[in-house]
């Protein structure tokens, strides 16, 4: 195996020297409490200050997009679920959209109701354990606790429409698999009004707590320039200032008719970051509320043959999930097997501006980076 | 002044340095800490909340009833009188992604049985394509989630006691514990109707959808023409001083 | 469908005051039948088993000089193994408490199984730390390897001495018992430099740098504190320093009138406080032992018995820490007399809530505060409490020294002599100091936080 070290460019442009004594390379490896998944990431400090930056990935890769080759179309739908495990509808979400378009299928109404249902509330797990991890990485245990009870319940919430608590297989071709009842429709409006108090409880925990403050204001501040530069989307970009949000831009699912705004924040720092999913979780509730109330009538599901197949061609979709933008392309041959599948992983993405930004921060300040980033190791290896 | 007033002064020093300290004490806390107190009181809140009504679910206990939907153990499922509704149409094997299930069938007609039916459920991975595509509603998936056994041939299948291939044996149980009240369906295939997955009881070869072309099977290919050669001499690798 | 109960609620405020209302009349029947019965109280228990002491003293006794008599070794031996029993349970508990209320800050239950509501569970943690496999590793200095925990664990043993259980229950009154204190908590630092040295990890030796770095500055405002406290009341002795705040100490021109120093030291009390916490290496300030950051810090290499020795290393000197706090700003083991109970067993009552009061605000802290950054972590010493704290210090210096130094009407120090210019004067120095020491690093900190530098 060739070591790292070998592929090291500099990363900022200035040339550092080979080796000095004042430097050592620190590896947080692919087991560490606070990488949020398998994820390596080599340091090259001096003291405390981080001057060299070499992330590897590959630890999770199990071959998501060969194995959809082996697969029947419906069969590949399974297998989005498990990349970006904690936000497994918009995934879902992201195969069907090119299917759809390609068969020109029209989805039902009540179905995209449905499907922007599931969204948000997966949304709003993925942004609970979100912050309950980044309080973790700073070292504050209880914030994580207030957001998994939350989270919980939210995961209640989708097991009683779907089945499964975190790979859902929900949304198929042409609509969702089951209706909501009313007893869950009760539920998801409980839901509404309990979450409400907890919500105000975590921003008063973080929001005018100094040390938080300290941690996480000023960290890691990005320019909208290099993030586009380096293709990344998401609450991060949003944080930086560039108002990009694909539920509005190119609405996919029934947004379109839905009210909510688009969260910026002006400096690009871990705070922004913050601050946008936090008020991301607002947004979601809003859309869930409104969803509630206007939800229209009709079938859940364009109702469609198990074994299918789409008429040969090649597509690519955008959807927007909890991470960013998540682009699938597609290539069908006209058989019943695609021909290739291709994920545009937004974590994949995000993790590329990493060695700008981690350049010149502490160790401590690493972390705070990093759990800003909310990657997830499934989607950046498939 | 006597010595009497001197107690009266030290009181008024105490006061003063006190209230000095007050002061500074008003500085430190402007500084930013009234967020952290504020941080601590909703903590205190919670501790003592906690103490009238917690949320913990002591699991081994007290038993979580999963919601209606939920997709645990694969079952295969006979009535009180033993009738399974399963008539072999090979859909389930079909449908599973990864060709975990083999149904070879018996018989004729309305009396067609499974002879066999096996599922691997050493990698299966609770989709739900099968139960989604059954159009006998002949199996489902239960709530049960609890398939960890103590000892180890607790957990495999009677057949052959050290493989996950679980067959019929394994897999029966009886609808009245098993059958949700969510689907609201008294005619089996409810489900599968619903999205549609089969038009009528046929093999997928027999049965498409959208008749298409097949597609030209060149325009996949790569053209060699197309492709540059890269000459390696042309490529300096630069070399690297220790 | 069974539904998950989700309604967040606010305290219980009805609850709480029934429960108050109720324990204060059972408190105050308690008193009055107490007076009805004379004043019964279990004092003439210890009284007798003081007696029996002197007795045995008597028989068997001698003087300190070796050969020691029977009894005096046989005190000692006592002693020490009442402390050794005492502190590894109060250790091996304050980690049950600390669970627990975390847990209840968390919405959860901490430990239930073992035991009735999990009080057997550091039992069950001692039995499996004891029967784990010691691992070494590979290319760690096998010297200080090992002498690390033992160099952790025997300063929070030794500072057992000091701590006052009650009246008169002291095991060893110290004339330097406050300075005792201190040295042990330097001795400390040295176990923890060990560690992060000899186990060969690159982890470790980073955590090792920041905690000493850390353990070394946090003294400093510790040191002032001391000292103010010890002009207050005059002697570094504990037992003195309690009396001082029980009786008014006059020694040095201290205040003359009881009172418990947390009231003329506020500041002391919450700086020393911060201090204490930093010291034991406790959240906000445990970036030693991060466990997101640096896996766990110095202790990464340890198993088994050597991590227990840390981790019981760390609980104890949290209670020693909580007991020189109670004894130097809230009166030790002062507090009325309860009934029933006698003096001696009262003042023990007083001294355990006191310190578990402190106890629960460093879990609170724990539970709800974030780490702060190495950088933000010495900045908080040496720019915000090492100021205060000297500032502190100044201030009790000159109050302690306008109180014994009289000025004559010709301007000049004359000892114990009274003079109302003096006094004045005193008064116009100490605001004149004051105020030009708050307007020289206060107006730092007044700026909103994105002005200042962090």
């Amino acid at each position: 195996m060739s070591d790292p070290k070998d592929f090291l460019t500099t990363q900022t442009g200035t040339l550092l020297e080979k080796e000095s004594e004042d430097r050592f390379w620190l590896n947080m490896g692919p087991q560490h409490p606070s990488t949020h998944g398998v994820f390596r990431i080599l340091l090259e400090t001096e003291g405390e200050i981080v001057k060299n930056v070499v992330p590897i990935i590959g630890y999770l890769h199990r071959g998501v997009e060969k194995i959809s080759e082996n697969r029947e179309w419906m069969g590949a739908l399974p297998l989005t679920d498990r990349m970006d495990y904690l936000g497994a509808m918009s995934n879902n979400m992201a195969l069907t959209l090119p299917v759809e378009e390609l068969m020109e299928l029209e989805v039902p109404r009540r179905a995209q109701w449905l499907r922007v249902l599931a969204l948000e509330t997966n949304r709003l797990a993925s942004h609970l354990l979100f912050y309950g991890t980044l309080g973790l990485d700073l070292g504050a245990l209880t914030p994580f606790f207030f957001a998994f009870r939350q989270r919980e319940i939210a995961q209640y919430l989708l097991e009683l429409l779907s089945g499964q608590r975190i790979t859902f297989n929900y949304i198929r071709y042409g609509g969702v698999r089951l209706d909501i009842t009313t007893p869950i429709e009760r539920e998801f409006r409980k839901f509404i009004t309990g979450f409400r108090p907890a919500y105000e409880e975590m921003w008063n925990l973080v929001e005018g707590n100094e040390i938080f403050r300290t941690r996480i204001i000023g960290v890691g501040e990005s320019t909208p320039e290099l993030l586009i530069k380096h293709g990344v989307t998401g609450p991060i970009l949003r944080a930086s200032g560039v108002k990009r949000d694909l539920r509005k831009d190119r609405p996919f699912a029934a947004y379109d008719e839905f009210d909510f705004d688009v969260i910026t924040h002006d400096k690009g720092d871990t705070y922004s970051r913050w601050y946008c999913r936090y008020k991301e979780m607002g947004e979601s509730l809003k859309i869930i509320e409104q969803c509630l109330d206007g939800m229209p009538d009709g079938p859940h599901i364009k109702k469609m043959p198990f074994f299918f197949k789409p008429p040969p061609g090649e597509i690519y979709s955008v959807t927007d999930t909890p991470r960013g933008d998540l682009g699938v392309y597609i290539v069908s041959d006209g058989s019943r097997f695609p021909y290739r599948v291709r994920y545009r992983a937004p974590s994949f993405c995000n993790l590329s501006v990493l060695s700008e930004l981690l350049y010149g921060t502490g160790i401590g300040d690493v972390i705070a980076i990093l759990g800003s980033f909310d990657p997830v190791f499934g989607e950046v290896d498939r | 002044m006597q010595l009497e007033s001197i107690s009266n002064i030290s009181t008024v020093i105490t006061v003063l340095m006190f209230c000095v300290l007050i002061f500074f004490a008003f500085v430190v806390v402007r500084s930013g800490a009234t967020g952290i107190v504020s941080g601590l009181r909703l903590v205190f809140e919670k501790f003592l909340r906690n103490f009238e009504q917690n949320d913990t679910l002591e699991y081994p206990g007290e038993d979580r009833e999963m919601g209606h939907r939920w997709k645990g153990r694969f079952v295969q499922m006979i009535d009180e009188k033993g009738r399974m509704r399963c008539d072999a149409c090979q859909l389930c094997a079909q449908a599973c992604p990864d060709n975990l299930i083999e149904v070879l069938p018996e018989g004729k007609g309305r009396d067609k049985r499974p002879r066999v039916y096996t599922l691997n459920y050493a990698a299966c991975h609770n989709c739900g394509f099968c139960v989604d595509i059954c159009p006998s509603d002949a199996i489902r998936m239960s709530r049960d989630f609890e398939t960890a056994t103590y000892q180890r041939t607790d957990a495999f299948s009677h057949d052959d006691n050290e493989s996950l291939v679980f067959n019929l044996e394994d897999l029966v149980a009886f609808e009245s514990s098993v059958y949700p009240e969510l689907f609201d369906s008294s005619s089996p295939g409810e489900l599968a109707d619903s999205l549609g997955y089969f038009k009528n009881k046929k093999i997928f070869e027999e049965d498409s959808y959208l008749d298409y072309e097949p597609m030209d099977e060149d325009a996949l290919h790569v053209v060699e023409e197309d492709v540059e050669e890269i000459d390696d001499k042309d490529y300096e690798i630069p070399e690297l001083d220790d | 469908m069974k539904l998950l109960e989700w309604r967040v609620r606010k305290v219980p405020v009805g609850k709480i005051s029934l429960i108050l209302g109720i324990l204060a009349f059972v408190l105050f029947s308690a008193w009055k039948i107490w007076a009805l019965t004379g004043y019964w109280s279990l004092e003439p228990a210890f009284d007798s088993l003081r007696n029996l002491f002197l007795i045995l003293r008597d028989k068997f006794g001698g003087p300190g000089e070796p050969p020691m008599g029977l009894y005096n070794t046989l005190i000692i031996v006592l002693k020490l193994l009442g402390i050794l029993v005492v502190l590894l349970l109060i250790g091996a508990y304050s980690t049950l408490m600390e669970r627990k209320i975390l847990a209840f800050m968390q919405d959860r239950l901490g430990p239930t199984r073992v035991g009735p509501r999990g009080i057997l569970q550091p039992i069950a943690d001692g039995l499996k730390l004891l029967q784990k496999e010691c691992i070494v590793p590979l290319g760690a200095d096998g010297n200080f390897h090992y002498l690390a925990p033992v160099i952790c664990f025997i300063p929070a043993l030794m500072g057992a001495v000091l701590i006052p259980f009650g009246k008169g229950l002291m095991p060893v009154d110290l004339n330097v018992g406050i300075l005792y204190f201190f040295a042990l908590g330097a001795f400390g630092e040295l176990g923890i430099f060990l560690a992060a040295w000899g186990s060969n990890n690159k982890y470790s030796a980073i955590a090792g740098f920041r905690a000493v770095a850390q353990l070394v500055s946090y003294e400093i405002p510790m040191a002032f504190c001391i000292m103010s406290i010890v002009l207050l009341s005059g002697s570094l002795k504990i037992g003195e320093i309690i009396n001082a705040q029980i009786e008014g100490a006059t020694a040095y021109g201290g205040l003359g009138f009881p009172i418990w120093f947390i009231v003329p030291q506020f500041l002391g009390f919450l700086i020393f406080f911060l201090s204490a916490v930093a010291e034991t290496n406790r959240t906000p300030f445990d970036l030693a032992e991060a466990e997101s950051e640096l896996v766990s810090g110095f202790h990464t290499e340890y198993t088994g018995l050597r991590w227990a020795f840390f981790f019981l290393a760390e609980y104890v000197n949290i209670f020693i820490g909580a007991s020189i706090i109670t004894a130097m700003y809230l009166g030790g083991y002062a507090g009325p007399e309860l009934p029933f109970l006698g003096e001696t067993l009262s003042s023990v009552v007083w001294f355990c809530l006191k310190v578990f009061s402190i106890f629960f605000i460093i879990v609170w802290l724990r539970g709800t505060l974030p780490r702060l950054r190495v950088d933000q972590l010495m900045m908080l010493c040496w720019k915000r409490l090492i100021p205060i704290a000297m500032a502190n210090f100044l201030l009790t210096g000159i109050f302690v020294f306008a109180n014994t130094v009289r000025l004559t009407p010709q301007l000049w120090p004359v000892h114990l002599e009274n003079s109302a210019y003096t006094s004045i004067a005193a008064i116009v120095f100490i605001l004149i100091i004051m105020f030009g020491l708050a307007w020289f690093f206060a107006k730092d900190l007044l700026k909103p936080m994105k002005e200042r530098d962090v």
